[in-house]
């Protein structure tokens, strides 16, 4: 839904076109970013660091100027433009509170620069925003002596004083502890959501952006790797990059040759081709393809009979969202291994197997499930739960079928319109 | 007597107020601090005492020493000053004066010593400042602004700071004197403006460094330029890096004696105080009391500014501001 009204062009309320930021040196940090993002909507940057997710916000916001490319704020192009003249705000990793002014003083510094409101409507507002975030209380006191997620609220009450158009978050929540982050992160949603105003919130975390995101937007040197909502870009990742990046723990990815006149793939493991994946494997720009498939997809099962061991039968009523097995197929589509680790984390635990051919993959199997260490087990891997990509380009060649209407996208798309 | 009895005293007040002296002594401070319930003064003297090692011992020691190789000229010169003319060199030779005698410091005044005063004040007040205005908007531009031949800049304004300007002073006499500016105090600020700046912009790009830049682009996104930024928001944190730049080049400009002597040359009317204890040293041999009492004099502003500063250097302004830095 979020997805389509990105699509028409009226709602476009954000717009970045081919953005292009190089720095003195040769140094690109940005090579092409094109974003369009709708009145009210939340996009997250992912990426991991140095993909010039946050030199973008920084263009953005003014505090750098791009190298090529434009950048439109209600069709406007802002480029050229001081920060404060382009009606964004920003909070920062560190929250750049000004140590030396009480949260009041910090909270109104910005309308005193730039408006000349009297001094009682600056006080009005100031009270009016620290109502919002509860931070009343603390208007007195200065950066030094508020705690972490204090000082992240009166960062966040000086960019929402100012009635912003667009929403700047860079790293809000990697200062805080886990548990404050997670409630900050519901808090940040909420406000969003409320003040209904377009953000872009830059992250590294996948997880953050995944549970945040309206729809996130994958970085990576410098380009846009994937747009879409979270679960698209969970289920069919428009690339590797795109498909090791989201998810965690992240996808297994095997390198392997297919073979056309068999009809296998043929590298760590000889692994048949359904129809499906042989005219996926077609489309490969050679010969080498990926295949890839989340720790959720394979089942663990005896490597002597192939069938199902005890663990197998405990976790197939789980199991069964993954799809239906190709009958008479059970033997082929299983390699075996031998389990290295296994990391309990509650509902379920990560299974680390080695092949005997050498790569370590992840296996997710519930909480329950008893996996000794140091055993040799047989890894079933049905046809509906592998990706393929062309292992030339990255550039992905097949996704199994997933349930879009799944009641967690439900809430998400939901959400926004309350 | 009693000066050295009191410093006695002195040093065991510091030994119990700071065990922190040793490595040891850090854990042992905080224990102590917690399990304590609010001893009387006298018991927790004697606790703190009973816990001193044989090393703290050596370390407080070692810090009496210091303090006595450092404290004792200054004393000396205090106590050579408040004696009657003559006894200086009576012998046996004696370290407290037997009876106190304010005449040198008439003496000093006599010959001056208010109209030095007068003239060092002015030259520092004008050249500190001078220095300040100057080298704070050049240390916040190479800590912050990207331009070409930044490192360049730089590394000559270093360059500058190697030369001793005693070196240099013959071209600077032959230059001064060709605008103009001997025997005049503005040629002495301006000189002292230019020895000192390239000091002062090096320690406050320093600290300049270390207030994250994210505070700059807070400050430009709620509507300042760059000086505004300036004066709004950065002065303050790097308020302490002002004050070190403030109390050094105050410390050099008040004492300073040989650049004063060159350009004041023969202006009398214009001599500083470091001029002013040298003239006591002349041809009819060195008068060893007044030299001490206008040293005695000469000091006292110094004490005072620095006492009036030096809250700035304990206090990190910006410290806390800014989680994780």
């Amino acid at each position: 839904m979020t997805a389509d009204m990105s699509d028409s062009p009226d709602d476009v309320h954000l717009e970045l076109q081919a953005l292009r930021k190089e720095y003195p040196g040769g140094i690109t940090a940005v090579e092409e970013v094109s974003l369009a993002l709708p009145r009210g909507e939340l996009l997250v940057l992912v990426g991991p660091s140095g993909c010039g997710k946050s030199t973008t916000l920084r263009c953005i916001a003014g505090l750098e100027e791009p190298t090529d490319g434009d950048i439109l704020i209600g069709g406007e192009s802002v480029i050229g433009r001081r920060p404060e003249e382009r009606a964004i705000a920003m909070v920062f990793q560190n929250y750049a509170l000004y140590p030396h002014k009480t949260a009041r003083q910090n909270i109104g510094f910005g309308l005193r620069m730039t408006t000349d409101l009297p001094d009682d409507e600056v006080v009005r507002r100031v009270e009016d925003v620290s109502d919002t975030l509860g931070i009343t209380d603390l208007l007195e006191k200065k950066p030094g002596s508020l705690s972490g997620g204090q000082q992240q609220r009166v960062a966040l009450g000086r960019a929402i004083v100012r009635d912003p158009e667009v929403f700047l978050l860079d790293e809000p929540l990697s200062n805080l502890d886990a548990t404050l982050r997670a409630r900050m992160r519901t808090e940040i949603q909420q406000l969003q959501r409320d003040l209904d105003v377009t953000t872009v919130y830059v992250t590294h975390d996948q997880v953050e952006a995944m549970t945040i995101g309206d729809r996130i937007a994958v970085l990576d040197d410098g380009r846009v790797q994937q747009v879409g909502t979270p679960m698209t870009c969970y289920h069919e990742p428009a690339n590797r990059f795109v498909a090791s990046f989201i998810g965690e723990p992240s996808m297994n990815l095997l390198d392997c040759e297919f073979d056309r006149v068999a009809g296998v793939f043929d590298g760590p493991v000889t692994y048949p081709a359904s129809d499906e994946l042989t005219a996926a494997a077609a489309d490969a720009d050679g010969s080498d393809v990926t295949l890839g498939f989340r720790p959720e997809a394979p089942t663990l099962v005896d490597p002597a009979t192939g069938h199902g061991t005890s663990e197998r039968e405990a976790k197939s009523g789980s199991e069964a969202e993954v799809g239906a097995e190709p009958t008479g197929q059970g033997g082929a589509l299983t390699f075996p291994g031998r389990v290295d680790v296994v990391e309990p984390v509650g509902e379920r635990s990560f299974v680390y197997v080695t092949l005997e051919s050498g790569p370590q993959l992840t296996i997710a199997v519930p909480g329950g499930t008893t996996v000794k260490e140091r055993t040799a087990v047989g890894i079933r891997l049905p046809w509906s739960g592998v990706h393929l990509f062309d292992a030339t380009t990255g550039r992905a060649l097949h996704h199994p079928e997933w349930e879009q209407g799944e009641p967690l996208a439900d809430l998400t798309t939901g959400g926004s319109d309350t | 007597m009693s000066g050295d009895t009191d410093r006695g005293g002195e040093d065991d007040a510091t030994a119990t107020r700071r065990p922190d002296g040793g490595a040891t002594g850090v854990e042992k401070a905080t224990g102590r601090e917690s399990t304590r319930a609010k001893p009387s003064v006298l018991n927790r003297i004697r606790a703190e005492l009973a816990e001193l090692t044989v090393f703290d011992l050596a370390v407080y020691a070692l810090y009496a020493t210091a303090i006595a190789f450092f404290v004792f000229p200054v004393l000396w010169v205090a106590s050579a000053s408040l004696r009657p003319a003559g006894e200086l060199f009576s012998y046996p030779f004696r370290l407290l004066p037997r009876e106190v005698s304010l005449s040198a410091y008439r003496q000093v005044f006599q010959a001056g010593m208010v109209s030095w005063l007068f003239n060092s004040t002015l030259v520092t007040i004008f050249g500190v400042s001078s220095i300040v205005v100057v080298s704070v908007p050049a240390a916040y531009a190479f800590s912050r602004f990207e331009f070409t031949g930044r490192r360049g800049l730089l590394g000559i304004v270093l360059l500058f700071q190697m030369i001793s300007p005693v070196i240099i002073i013959v071209p600077l006499y032959t230059v001064m004197s060709s605008l103009g500016l001997l025997r005049t105090r503005a040629g002495l600020i301006l000189l002292y403006v230019g020895i000192q700046t390239p000091f002062s912009i090096w320690l406050l790009k320093g600290y300049f460094d270390t207030i994250p830049k994210e505070l700059d682009y807070a400050a430009r996104i709620d509507g300042c330029n760059r000086l505004q930024t300036l004066r709004h928001v950065l002065l303050r944190p790097v308020a302490p890096g002002i004050a070190v730049v403030a109390i050094f080049n105050t410390v050099l400009t008040w004492s300073e004696f040989v650049l004063a002597f060159t350009v004041l040359g023969s202006e009398s009317r214009l001599h500083t105080i470091s001029i002013g204890v040298y003239k006591f040293q002349g041809q009819y041999g060195n008068d060893w009391r007044a030299i001490a009492a206008a040293s005695v004099i000469g000091m006292l502003p110094l004490v005072i500014v620095f006492l009036g500063l030096q809250r700035y250097f304990v206090r990190g302004l910006v410290e806390g501001s800014l989680k994780g830095q």
